[in-house]
């Protein structure tokens, strides 16, 4: 720091001094987003997931769904959720794994749809959900930027305009026109980040893309979303990094289990969650699960298409075995068959 | 969702110039391969119906062409939809824009490829026959490519959404479109099949379109209309249960990726 070149006099005063400001700017900026608009509100938010979920629909599952009582099993991955935040607030979500705090991002991005319950978002989002970002590998870095934009609502004209930009604040000119399957996935979140911060987002939301990148590239990250905060734009912000969230964070929100346990100041609910984790009282994913028996009309459908395709094999077998013995004509097949035997001596 | 449509105009375009981008991308001669496909089809055919079986089919490669070249189209749009979703799952599970967009844009880039095939066999028509037809029948090309159209998006909205759902839709659509390979007119006329048959080939709305395209382009004669209506009707509805089964699944698209 600085304070080699100050007197020991102003070495006493400037801390508190700062500290001062700092407390007045943090009440100035609290009171603001009392009064701001809520951007966004979840009431009584849930979103369930089908588990061990079959993907085909041939003839083993007509047996299974002939035989099985289950019909599905669910899980709920949230439930019951409901948080309101207003306009300029920076927001962390923390909890343990499986917690559920990247499904309620995706649910903000409206990438998933809520199982039930309504979550209204008011504002363009910009999304930077888990590693990557909506790329795709065989395309060129700089044909990756070109879609995200577009995709993410920015026109062709403007992407032009800010390619160099977009670009530079990544640091990847050499491997721009590569294709980014030959990228690390520290260069991957270099290429998300720098488009996600492109396209004027008024809500940024940031699932822990940033941690693959390197230090020197994190400092900058966190640098432009501070700028995004000071312009007003309201930003979610998962990490594990507690002192990232006390640092940058207004809120935090306390998930697990699919619920919002704690909801307050970050330094109070990062508190609360090294306690709770400390006395091993916080379990990630949810346990329950709900089950949904099998009707009985797909049981007797199921059970139909499979006496029907029995019914068939038999059918054909006897036709051909017996001939008109059943007292049917006998195929053309059979009849050139049994030509072919009486001709062969 | 329509009105959202207009305004991801460009997110559709831009994704069906990738599209049509990505299916060249590893291919050494980039697009000349998928023209090369259906010529050696021709060749082959032509060999074996025109100099092998002597059929008669006046300027066969022409006639081949015109059947194999809308059926392609089919084929391969309705291939690239039911892939769509799942070639795009990093943007679907990442950024939420109108789904509907991903097998449009799939259709679409087909489409650009139809019309430089048609364009193709409109040359080698001029060189095999001469001189075009210029009739007042051309006119109903638009509507023989309003039914094809209607028919190939009915079905590209129903496999892309099933395919994200049970995985083995693509699988059975292969073996679907093997049996409406034969079903439809392509190097046969449907004039030569049986009364019997021909009722329950008419639910194939590609026989309408095929013969319709034949018609006009070969015979300069306007298509036959039970066959265009019967392709129209049942177009229309493919396209309602392609939309009715798309919207059931769009939902639980990022679910299943
Ligand atoms: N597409 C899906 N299908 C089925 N289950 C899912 C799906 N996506 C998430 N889940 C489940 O939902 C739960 C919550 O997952 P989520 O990704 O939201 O956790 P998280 O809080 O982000 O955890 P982490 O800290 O590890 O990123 C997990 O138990 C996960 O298994
Ligand atoms: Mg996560």
């Amino acid at each position: 720091m600085s304070e080699q070149n100050t007197t020991p006099a102003a070495q006493m005063q400037a801390p508190d001094a700062d500290a001062l400001t700092h407390e007045a700017e943090r009440v100035e900026r609290q009171t603001a987003i009392k009064n701001a608009p809520v951007v966004i509100d979840a009431r009584g938010v849930g979103k369930r997931y089908e588990m061990h979920r079959h993907r085909s629909m041939l003839l083993q599952d007509t047996a299974k769904i002939a035989f099985s009582k289950v019909e599905k099993n669910y899980f709920w991955a949230l439930r019951d959720v409901n948080f309101q935040i207003r306009k300029g607030e920076s927001v962390a979500l923390i909890g343990p794994n499986g917690a559920g705090k990247s499904t309620l991002l995706s649910l903000i991005a409206k990438t998933v749809c809520p199982t039930e319950g309504k979550i209204d978002v008011r504002g363009r989002v910009s999304a930077l959900l888990e590693l990557g970002a909506g790329f795709h590998p065989y395309f060129t870095g700089r044909e990756n930027i070109f879609i995200n934009g577009i995709v993410m609502g920015l026109t062709r004209a403007q992407i032009e305009a800010r390619m160099p930009e977009i670009i530079a604040f990544s640091e990847l000119e050499p491997f721009i026109d590569e294709p980014i399957q030959n990228y690390s996935s520290g260069m991957l979140a270099r290429l998300g980040f720098s488009v996600a911060a492109s396209v004027d987002p008024e809500i940024l939301i940031v699932d822990e893309a940033l941690s693959v990148g390197d230090a020197a590239f994190q400092e900058k990250s966190f640098q432009k979303i501070q700028e995004f905060k000071q312009q007003g734009c309201t930003i979610l912000f998962v990490t594990h990094s507690l002192d990232l969230v006390t640092k940058f964070c207004d809120r935090a929100l306390l998930i697990a289990q699919g619920q919002v346990l704690e909801s307050g100041p970050s330094e109070e609910i990062c508190e609360s969650y090294k306690v709770r984790m400390e006395a091993g009282t916080l379990q990630g994913a949810r346990s329950p699960h709900e089950t949904v028996l099998m009707p009985f009309w797909k049981r007797a459908v199921a059970m139909g298409v499979l006496a029907a395709g029995l019914g068939v094999v038999v059918a054909t077998g006897i036709h051909f075995v017996l001939g008109n013995t059943a007292g049917m004509e006998k195929p053309a097949a059979a009849k050139r068959f049994e030509q072919g035997q009486k001709a062969s001596p | 969702m329509h009105f959202e449509l207009i305004e991801k105009r460009e997110v559709l375009s831009a994704l069906v110039a990738k599209d049509f981008k990505a299916r060249y991308k590893d291919k050494a001669l980039g697009r000349l391969w998928s023209l090369a496909d259906p010529l050696v089809m021709v060749i082959i055919f032509t060999i074996v119906f025109e100099h092998i079986f002597k059929m008669g089919q006046p300027y066969f490669p022409i006639f081949m062409l015109l059947g194999l070249t809308p059926f392609r189209f089919f084929t391969n749009s309705v291939n690239g939809a039911s892939l769509s979703a799942i070639e795009n799952a990093q943007l679907v599970k990442k950024v939420s824009f109108p789904r509907i967009i991903l097998p449009l844009a799939s259709v679409l880039s087909h489409m650009r490829h139809f019309f430089i095939e048609l364009t193709l066999v409109a040359a080698l028509f001029v060189y095999f026959t001469g001189a075009f037809k210029l009739t007042i029948n051309l006119l109903w090309l638009p509507v023989l490519f309003a039914i094809h159209f209607i028919c190939i998006i009915g079905v590209a909205l129903c496999v892309s959404a099933l395919n994200v759902r049970y995985r083995d839709t693509q699988y059975m659509l292969n073996s679907v479109i093997q049996i409406l390979y034969w079903m439809t007119p392509i190097f046969y006329s449907f004039s030569i099949v049986p009364p019997k048959f021909a009722k329950a080939l008419m639910l194939n709305p590609m026989v309408g379109v095929v013969e319709g395209y034949r018609a006009v382009l070969l015979g300069g004669v306007a298509p036959s209309s039970t066959l265009m209506i019967a392709g129209a009707i049942v177009s229309v509805v493919i396209l309602v249960i392609g939309i009715i089964v798309f919207k059931k699944y769009e939902k639980i698209f990022a679910d299943y990726l």
